[in-house]
């Protein structure tokens, strides 16, 4: 009874996954700094880690990801908010499900970026198209992951409600929907990176305008390889900070899903 | 509690159930030509070997199956489609809500009886007393051990105070010490609360030990073989006379 989550216990001392970067990094040094790794488009470590605070152009990007941000938020909010309503509509209508259903599980085939000529066309080449591709690569994750959550209810469970005469309001509450919670929450975190990608693809597929993906792609036109290399790292950490988060609000808003010692 | 005298009607009739399944093209009787009658307080289990339709004949009281021909009346009545009223089912395992505590579950089985919340919380708490987990009210399910949650199960079943419980291999899945420990309780619970039990269990000891009456059933097709009155008093041991060749004729009865 009293087994330990030893394997989520954080390691102590230096991070045994930071291990590998860190020495691709000190490599990367070694070679640039000595001069044995050079040209036009190679930058060492020092600079690239100087460019975000000492240089006019740099100091941009805090601007770039501050809108990028932005656009993930609003974008995540309209498209997830919509895939959980569709999602939950599918789940628990029978008759919903089955008329709704075959639509939304064929657009979901159509590749992510194929989706920005359509959108281009529609809205033009400013903010609507790029909140709505946010919001398409959003709501299928939360959608699949909703009705999923649903569909994997225990029928030991929905029994549990019948015998009890739950009320249908009282069933949802009470079993359909905190069953289908962890499910939702890998949809939420599968929605935050593909929100994520999403938000800078768009950026930078579109070219203009502020954000992290527009930022990149005019810093690769000048050949600015430090700025290009600062860009690509904070996308990465923006990336990573957003899946733990949300992986810790899901733990949170899921106890019972967790590993965790009995009394 | 005043002895139940003035109902006329059994606690459950069962009469003539049939019940058949088929399995890609094959159709075989779970249960044929099956009737049992409970009379009120009684507790009655039904013994026999797995594929026996024991635990189909309980799905068929509790609502849960439909039988194919034959009826069921709980107290007098024919329950309508879907589960049944008035009855309440604990299962082998004991399917709690993970995401509710153990008050959280209990409370749940009062939702469709209309209680006054002062009352209903006062319920939920005594039913929970009753099964010995009252310091482990908010406890989550997954923080018991599995007597504790089949405890919890039993409260669940119990707090909507129903005429017939029905208990599918109660504890089937708990080791003999604990087994045994629960069955004392039950005991005791249904002597406090006075409540027809129907059992389904392949423990010749435990259908002893409870029962007024032993059912055993035999498969292909699934009907009952013989009914066996226990008429021990109890308490009873399991080493008396009387209780060993009891259990030597049941176990003659099932091989």
């Amino acid at each position: 009874m009293a087994e330990q989550a030893s394997s989520s216990l954080p390691p102590a001392g230096f991070p045994r996954g930071a291990v590998i970067p860190a020495a691709l990094v000190v490599l990367w040094a070694a070679l640039t700094e000595t001069g044995l790794w050079h040209g036009p488009l190679v930058v060492s470590p020092s600079q690239v880690l100087a460019v975000p605070f000492l240089d006019a152009s740099g100091r941009e990007i805090w601007a770039g990801v501050g809108a990028s941000l932005l656009r993930l938020a609003a974008g995540t909010a309209i498209g997830a908010a919509a895939g959980l309503a569709a999602g939950l509509f599918v789940g628990m209508s029978r008759r919903g499900g089955l008329a709704l259903s075959p639509t939304l599980h064929t657009l979901r085939q159509i590749a992510l970026f194929a989706w920005i000529p359509l959108l281009t066309s529609w809205f033009g080449n400013g903010e609507a198209t790029k909140l709505c591709f946010v919001a398409i690569s959003t709501f299928f994750p939360l959608f699949l992951a909703t009705e999923q959550g649903l569909r994997t209810v225990p029928a030991t469970l929905r029994e549990v409600a019948g015998v009890l005469h739950l009320s249908r309001r009282r069933t949802i509450t009470a079993l359909l929907l905190p069953a289908a919670l962890p499910s939702i929450g890998v949809g939420v975190q599968i929605a935050l990176i593909s929100a994520w990608i999403g938000t800078v693809g768009a950026e930078y597929a579109i070219g203009n305008g502020r954000g992290l993906g527009s930022y990149i792609a005019s810093a690769r036109d000048q050949f600015r390889m430090d700025i290009v290399i600062v860009g690509v790292a904070v996308l990465a950490a923006v990336g990573a900070g957003l899946h733990y988060l949300s992986r810790a609000a899901i733990a949170r808003l899921t106890p019972w899903n967790s590993p965790r010692s009995s009394a | 509690m005043t002895p139940v005298q003035s109902s006329p009607a059994p606690s459950l009739a069962i009469e003539n159930v049939r019940k058949t399944f088929t399995v890609e093209t094959r159709t075989f009787a779970a249960l044929d030509d099956v009737s049992l009658t409970l009379r009120h307080n009684e507790i009655v289990s039904i013994l026999g070997p797995s594929g026996c339709g024991k635990s189909t004949l309980l799905r068929l009281v509790a609502g849960l199956e439909t039988p194919d021909a034959g009826a069921l009346f709980i107290n007098g009545r024919r329950p309508v489609a879907g589960p049944a009223r008035d009855c309440a089912i604990v299962f082998q395992d004991h399917r709690l809500f993970p995401w509710l505590t153990v008050s959280g579950n209990v409370d749940l089985a009062l939702d469709s009886c209309r209680l006054a919340p002062a009352e209903r919380r006062e319920r939920v708490r005594r039913y929970i007393a009753l099964v010995g987990l009252g310091s482990f009210a908010s406890a989550y399910p997954r923080q018991l051990s599995g007597g504790m949650a089949q405890r919890a199960a039993i409260a669940r079943a119990l707090v909507a105070e129903p005429a017939l419980l029905l208990m599918d291999e109660p504890f089937g899945a708990l080791d003999s010490l604990l087994r045994t420990r629960l069955q004392g309780e039950l005991l005791d619970i249904w002597e406090r609360n006075r409540v027809t039990i129907l059992l389904v269990t392949h423990d010749v000891e435990e259908a002893i030990y409870l029962s007024d009456r032993v059912v055993v059933m035999q498969p292909n097709p699934g009907r009952i073989r013989a009914v066996v009155d226990v008429g021990l008093p109890r308490p009873r041991q399991r080493e008396e006379t009387a209780f060993i060749a009891l259990r030597k004729s049941l176990l003659e009865l099932l091989s």
